[in-house]
């Protein structure tokens, strides 16, 4: 079985291989030409990395709900997640006067019990994960909203807004290096575990691999878990960023989020794809729109290219894997339908 | 085969006529909860609010099933919500009211507003039928790229100062009850007609089951499917209009996140994601359900957050119920 598993994976890797580098080669060109055309874009090392503090919390959610949509899934309750984690972290801290750093830790472990429940409902009820995630969003969003009361929690500790704001030295951002960790933790658990072998192989081919023995329901859970517990922190992330704590705050991450994820080259049918990818892929967007904004392009600019960009990137997927017959077909088409004009004009 | 495909659809009909044997007495229970709990609940102005306030979600849902019937997706409906009636707006009003200051006539402005529905649905139906793109990641980029656009054309402001035209849906009545409702009301029973008797509909639910199969029996499936992505940006459109109508104005986040909202509607009235099944009066009864709940919530001073939490339990406890219907 793990033959298999091994043998599809080194298929698979050859193209995506290609798209991560693709991506990495993106990334660089335009950081080069935004630090020479953008004026404020690279003004030193320290104020350059510090820009990364302003997309970072997406990146965070992107890794988790990578894990999930490798699995085949969707999670749309990331957005609630990260703000009912954000405002029971502040809550404790300020109500029960917990230790902040406490309260993180309760935050974070609540993300993993509403991922948990997702991931429940998803599995033990056999429901569509993008309803039933729906249907989890509208609950943790109201029970957020009814926790967070008239005036929300902020002005956290200094120690605790270094989170969010803080640089070690000055130079990197504790951001960047959570990030970075979180990063390099992921890559490992779903490229070198065996775990991850199980995950991306229940999206590639669910049945397949119940049929072979892998507790499928199990596995798909502890997806929704490990996205819940990511969202949660990204939130926590932003409360520290913002030094102030909000119900609607995550409502910014979910479709940025799953943008990058598409674009760093996880298949949405699950089974395929990289967390590489999504680091690059969080990089190149992140980059791209704080670039933009410094440069004065509005924030609908931006938005706009970011959709663009999606469309784009699943274009090029679609041609470049095998299900992209559909872009041939229409070529071939059009080429047929010129022949036909032709023929008919000789006539 | 042919036994097989003939049981396999009579076990559908079946799912479907329980889906709405047992939504419709989910909603005379809450009509009756509603009489008792609050005094003003059974009253006529109460139930033309309710029915005003459900029309312009109606439009939505209405095209949003259509789509997922044939076994699609549109997320960028809500975006046409916001945009159609901007942009047909902004053509006809001066400058000083955030329009383009092009001063065009009201009727082009309001023929403007279908059309662009239907193209962006056009569109979509490009990339996703011929190209063969996934559908929840095309309509998502669409989504983003329209919210980008109203932004930008709005300036983050508010249209306003429309003429009166562009509100006639939601302030004019007829027997009492508002254009909108009676609009909403006879599309809903043109396209129940159509899918339960028209070979056109017909070919939505076997396009939806089974493309391949629907192709091989003839179906026009490519055509179909695209043609259905046009109607439900133009279905969408109008009920932007409507919402502008009802809230006499137009915001930059006019349908922002109103998707979500449509989406628990249409599974709560039966319409199943995978495609192929759902009724048009299950679809209704499911708009009617979230109308009728919000309406008594607020009229019992339920905080407005607590809302959001129902519906999601309401979808929850469908998709449940939905289980315990196909097992039996």
């Amino acid at each position: 079985m793990s033959n298999s598993v091994t043998a599809r994976r080194s298929r698979s890797r050859f193209p995506l291989g290609g798209w991560e580098s693709s991506l990495l080669v993106l990334f660089v060109l335009q950081v080069l030409a935004s630090s020479f055309s953008i004026p404020g874009f690279f003004d030193s090392f320290s104020s350059w990395l510090g820009l990364t503090e302003n997309f970072l919390p997406f990146g965070i959610v992107a890794l988790g709900l990578s894990v999930v949509i490798l699995t085949g899934g969707i999670d749309l309750s990331v957005g609630s997640t990260a703000g009912l984690g954000a405002i029971v972290m502040a809550e404790l801290w300020l109500h029960l006067g917990m230790p902040i750093w406490i309260a993180v830790m309760i935050g974070v472990a609540l993300g993993a019990l509403v991922g948990l429940i997702n991931g429940l409902i998803i599995t033990r009820f056999n429901t569509e994960p993008l309803i039933a995630t729906l249907a989890t969003s509208f609950i943790y969003r109201s029970v957020g909203t009814a926790l967070a009361g008239e005036s929300p929690p902020s002005g956290f500790p200094d120690s605790f807004n270094a989170l969010g704001q803080g640089a070690i030295g000055g130079l990197i951002p504790y951001q960047l290096i959570l990030f970075s960790i979180l990063a390099v933790l992921f890559a490992l658990l779903m490229s070198r575990s065996a775990y991850g072998r199980k995950i991306v192989m229940v999206g590639y081919n669910g049945d397949a691999a119940r049929y072979s023995g892998l507790r499928v329901g199990r596995i798909v859970t502890s997806a929704y878990v490990i996205s819940g517990a990511m969202a949660a922190l990204a939130g926590i992330v932003l409360a520290a960023y913002y030094s102030a704590v909000r119900p609607d705050m995550g409502d910014i991450l979910l479709l940025t989020t799953i943008t990058t994820v598409v674009l760093g080259g996880i298949s949405i049918f699950g089974g395929e794809g990289s967390i590489g990818g999504v680091v690059i892929a969080v990089l190149l967007l992140g980059f791209l729109r704080q670039g933009m904004l410094i440069a004065g392009f509005s924030d609908m600019v931006t938005t706009m290219v970011t959709g663009a960009i999606l469309l784009a990137a699943i274009t090029i997927r679609n041609l470049l894997s095998g299900r992209g017959t559909g872009m041939a077909l229409l070529v071939r088409r059009f080429r047929n339908l010129g022949r036909d004009k032709l023929t008919e004009a000789t006539k | 085969m042919s036994g097989n495909r003939s049981f396999l659809t009579i076990g559908q009909a079946t799912f479907g006529r329980l889906r709405e044997l047992a939504l419709l007495p989910a909603l005379v229970l809450l009509l009756v909860i509603g009489t008792l709990i609050s005094p003003s609940f059974m009253t006529e102005a109460n139930i033309v609010s309710i029915l005003g306030s459900s029309a312009a979600l109606a439009f939505v849902v209405l095209g949003e099933s259509l789509v997922i019937i044939v076994g699609k997706f549109d997320l960028s409906l809500e975006s046409v919500v916001g945009i159609a009636p901007a942009i047909g707006a902004m053509l006809v009003i001066p400058k000083a009211s955030m329009g383009f200051g092009i001063g065009l006539p009201t009727g082009i402005g309001m023929l403007v507003i279908p059309l662009l529905g239907g193209l962006i649905g056009l569109l979509n139906g490009f990339l996703i039928v011929q190209l063969r793109l996934n559908a929840f990641i095309v309509t998502l980029a669409m989504l983003i790229v329209l919210r980008g656009i109203l932004v930008g054309a709005a300036g983050g402001g508010t249209v306003f100062d429309m003429p009166d035209a562009f509100l006639v849906l939601a302030t004019n009545t007829l027997f009492g009850l508002p254009l909108s409702v009676w609009a909403a009301g006879l599309a809903f029973a043109v396209a129940a007609f159509v899918l339960r008797y028209h070979r056109l509909g017909r070919a939505l639910y076997a396009i939806g089951g089974n493309a391949e199969a629907a192709r091989a029996a003839g179906i026009r499936v490519e055509r179909i499917t695209w043609g259905v992505f046009v109607v439900s940006g133009i279905l969408a459109s109008i009920g932007g209009l409507v919402v502008t109508g009802y809230v006499g104005a137009i915001n930059a986040n006019q349908g922002n996140g109103m998707i979500f909202t449509v989406f628990a509607a249409a599974v709560i009235g039966g319409i199943s994601l995978e495609g192929g099944s759902g009724t048009m009066f299950g679809a209704l009864t499911g708009v009617l359900l979230l109308g009728v709940v919000q309406n008594l919530l607020t009229l019992t001073q339920v905080p407005s957050f607590w809302i959001q939490a129902i519906y999601g339990g309401i979808i929850l406890l469908s998709l449940m119920l939905s289980r315990v219907t196909t097992r039996s």
